[in-house]
């Protein structure tokens, strides 16, 4: 790759399910200027080159998590992708994998979010509620942090190699999140919980790629969190308590 | 319409999972072909194992029986890794365990060659 | 107590058959079996024998030890498990094979008993010079 480079060609991934039959690929040349991100040479292109572009952004900063795209072969978030650090001439742009295409790179995330929706990703109601505050000490609060701060961007999804097989298996995300209600004092649901992200498109389907940590835009160690599961579900279903 | 991609990029993780997978499924399949080999005990008396055991005993078989060994081995090794990280024990340094127990796998496969092929050679020449 | 208090947590999501976990924790248990008796397996074949063509004879002798054929119908054993536990998990996670847990029950146990008995009955001529079929 030449240094003086001014120029990149963005190779992006077209399809209109209205007009196409198959999905073919557009090759833009974008200007390059110090900190372009990824994000932002789509909106040059969007502003000054071809205003049938669908994509999805919102914040332009990685905390909304939207812009999740597949980036010159890697799932990255186009907001956090500096265009000078990949050193290529021709950046491949395509949409997330294993989900619907709703127009070039626009996914349907609904998928997505029905398993994560199946971890029931929300406090449950205890006997007596709105007494009193639930209180955490700082400690309390910290183990859970990592896993709050997910947003759910579908990264790690995309990334996964069983998950782009088996489009039951729940997925990172969803593990994810299941554990940060079990990492949570004040949720008390553990054994429920641990039933939920067991069984055949749960736990036992994450065999330690790793390929979720690479990915994680916010330092989310799904991998941790599933295998933490696994070890609590099998020592608390010997100790007699976890049941299917 | 969705797009198709198993993502695996040079990530070590990633690679360990697929070659274990692999190097699973041909030792699977050695498994039914080795008890099939033995089941040829039970014709005259033993002499069809042995006629067997003979066309087995040359250099190229030697070889595949390395190349199985290095199968196991490597199935062993990552295992071991695996089931490590099942305790979730070193599941931050994921990546040196992986280099660490390709290295102990490499030295033993060494070992098993260094010690089996001359063996071999020595038999196959008789 | 809180226990299940989750509404459908023992629906379609509430972790599959019981022995789910257990079939994965027999994975890992006979993992380390093969480890232990592939080794001595190997070893007596192999080394032991310095390089000497393996033959009925050889194999019989040794066959009549009841130590080495324990060794042997546990690597048997916990071989075919570990196996079928991982083809039939390749198989799920490509969408093929028997998908619902009862019928996996059924169908790799039925595979896996009778591998195990065409596997005993290999060994039957070493050790009393008879066999089934």
């Amino acid at each position: 790759m030449p240094i003086d480079m001014n120029e990149v060609t963005f190779k992006v991934f077209r399809f209109d399910p209205e007009k196409d039959k198959k999905p073919h690929w557009q090759r833009y040349r974008v200007a390059l200027r110090p900190g372009l991100s990824v994000l932002e040479g789509l909106l040059d292109i969007l502003d000054h080159q071809d205003g049938s572009l669908a994509f999805r952004f919102s914040c332009r900063g990685a905390v909304c998590g939207i812009c999740a795209m597949y980036i010159a072969g890697t799932p990255r978030l186009a907001c956090r992708t500096q265009v000078a650090e990949l050193k290529r001439e021709e950046i491949t742009i395509a949409p997330l994998p294993g989900l619907p295409i709703i127009k070039d790179l626009v996914v349907d995330m609904k998928p997505f979010f029905a398993k994560y929706e199946q971890i029931r990703p929300y406090f449950l109601a205890d006997a007596v509620p709105g007494e009193k505050e639930s209180l955490q000490t700082p400690q309390q609060r910290r183990a859970l942090a990592e896993y709050i701060d997910c947003f759910l961007c579908g990264l790690c999804h995309a990334a996964c190699p069983v998950a782009a097989t088996d489009r039951r298996y729940l997925g990172p995300a969803a593990l994810v999140k299941a554990y940060r209600f079990i990492a949570d004092s004040r949720d008390g649901h553990t054994d429920a919980r641990l039933a939920l992200a067991l069984g055949e498109d749960g736990l036992w389907r994450c065999h330690t790629i790793f390929n979720c940590v690479e990915v994680c835009p916010r330092g989310v160690d799904p991998t941790h969190a599933i295998q933490e599961m696994k070890r609590l579900a099998v020592w608390r279903r010997l100790a007699g308590k976890t049941r299917p | 319409m969705r797009r198709r991609e198993l993502w695996l990029g040079r990530r070590l993780g990633a690679w360990a999972w697929l070659l274990h997978r692999l190097a699973g499924i041909v030792l699977a399949l050695y498994l039914v072909v080795h008890i099939m080999t033995i089941s040829t005990a039970r014709f005259e008396d033993g002499a069809a194992f042995d006629r067997i055991m003979r066309t087995f005993n040359n250099p190229v078989v030697k070889l595949l029986e390395i190349l199985l060994i290095a199968a196991v081995i490597f199935h062993m090794a990552n295992g071991f890794r695996v089931i490590l990280l099942d305790f979730v024990l070193g599941i931050h340094h994921q990546k040196a365990l992986l280099w660490a127990v390709m290295g102990v796998g490499a030295v033993i496969l060494v070992a098993v060659a260094v010690t089996l092929l001359p063996l071999a050679l020595a038999s196959g020449a008789r | 107590m809180r226990e299940n208090g989750i509404p459908g947590s023992k629906g379609k999501f509430g972790g599959g058959p019981a022995w789910g976990l257990w079939a994965w924790v027999l994975q890992r248990l006979t993992a380390a079996v093969v480890v232990v008796t592939i080794i001595m397996h190997l070893w007596l074949t192999h080394w032991a024998q310095a390089g000497r063509e393996i033959s009925f004879d050889e194999v019989s002798r040794r066959l009549q030890s009841p130590l080495f054929v324990a060794v042997d119908v546990l690597l048997l054993g916990a071989a075919l498990y570990h196996a079928l536990y991982g083809v039939r998990g390749i198989l799920w996670e490509l969408g093929l094979g028997p998908q619902a847990p009862r019928l996996f029950l059924a169908f790799y146990g039925l595979v896996g008993l009778s591998a195990f008995i065409y596997g005993l009955n290999a060994l039957l001529p070493f050790v009393f010079k008879i066999s089934f079929f």
